[in-house]
């Protein structure tokens, strides 16, 4: 019996905590701002350091490797603009 | 346990915002700092603004290589097989055909593509030791790759030749001074078998040495992975590395290709 009042008073003061809280939706809505948030600064991070390793290798404080240097060659062999009659 | 309310997970969410947001700008200034501080590198004594003090500055020995001329485009043509032979195309001047601009061997059979690059490229030891280099390359780097299509008449050709920068007569001016002396001991590998800096030939003072085919995994241009024979010194540091395509006359046509070379340098030690 003792038992059965006490789940009773357990409930009512359950609703009535519930009733003063926050919904789950502005849970979730705090939620996605905090991912949001999260992303824009990681995106800010990257961009500084960017910038700031830009700013470095221009004043030539980074050392890359400058035992290498690559060169480039190219070619484009397209059909001539008639081909009519020119098999081999 | 009791299940945390929902307000707690709101002030917990705000917290690691707060986090976020204090972790970033902290992040973001320190870097501020550290460019502030090492941005300027003066030598001057730290904090002085009278006074006497020593100051040291050691030069370490370091290799260093730049390409100073480091796209060669032989631009998009055909050949057309009505011409007189194949259709070659070297950034030096071994076809001898043209006064200016990229050499053809056959006008006629070389249709549109890019004559206005009259250059190899233009390898400069930029470091304080004397080096030698080597090459490696990626992508299309055989002549069927490069130029495409079966061979006939012994085409196409995708080769390479090494000139010292005096004989080569490059425009494209080097970082340090230009060179006024044959680099290399005027000794380059020129292609040929040999042993061990025996395919390197001497006197090579004529700009029509040998060409000898691109590969993918490259060789020694100068010196080995023993000798260093490429100086440092500013005025006999350079050296050219000319291209040669041969296209046959009847060419397959393909997409644009490209060859792209890693030069290497090597010091002792």
């Amino acid at each position: 019996m003792k038992k059965k009042v006490s789940r009773k008073r357990n409930a009512v003061r359950s609703n009535a905590v519930r009733s003063n809280d926050i919904s789950v939706r502005t849970v979730m809505i705090v939620l996605v701002i905090v991912i949001l948030v999260s992303i824009a600064s990681l995106g800010i991070y990257v961009d500084a350091l960017q910038q700031f390793q830009d700013r470095m290798m221009q004043q030539g404080m980074l050392i890359t490797d400058l035992t290498q240097a690559q060169g480039h060659a190219s070619i484009e062999i397209i059909a001539p603009p008639n081909t009519e009659g020119d098999a081999p | 346990m009791n299940d945390i309310s929902n307000k707690t997970i709101v002030i917990l969410l705000f917290v690691a915002m707060g986090i976020t947001l204090i972790g970033t700008i902290a992040t973001i200034s320190r870097l501020g700092y550290i460019e502030r501080s090492y941005g300027v590198v003066t030598g001057a004594l730290p904090g002085s603004q009278n006074g006497t003090g020593t100051s040291t500055l050691t030069v370490i020995a370091f290799a260093a290589i730049s390409n100073d001329f480091n796209t060669i485009q032989f631009g998009s043509g055909y050949t057309n097989n009505s011409g007189g032979g194949p259709c070659v195309m070297a950034t030096n001047n071994k076809a001898g055909t043209s006064t200016s601009g990229m050499i053809f061997s056959n006008v006629t059979t070389c249709v549109s593509f890019n004559n206005s690059n009259d250059k190899g490229f233009l390898l400069e030891n930029t470091g304080n030791v004397n080096i030698s280099v080597n090459y490696t390359c990626s992508g299309s780097c055989i002549a069927t790759t490069f130029i495409g299509g079966a061979t006939s008449d012994g085409f196409p050709f995708f080769e390479l030749a090494i000139s010292p920068k005096t004989v080569a007569n490059h425009s494209t001016p080097e970082v340090g001074s230009n060179d006024t002396a044959m680099s290399c001991g005027n000794r380059f590998n020129n292609g040929s078998s040999g042993g061990n800096g025996g395919n390197f030939e001497r006197n090579n003072s004529n700009i029509n040495q040998s060409y000898f085919n691109v590969s993918v995994g490259g060789q020694f241009l100068c010196g080995s992975a023993a000798e260093y024979p490429l100086e440092s010194v500013d005025t006999q540091d350079a050296f050219v590395i000319n291209l040669n395509v041969s296209l046959p006359r009847y060419v397959v046509p393909g997409g644009a290709k490209t060859a792209t070379f890693t030069f290497n340098a090597f010091a002792s030690g």
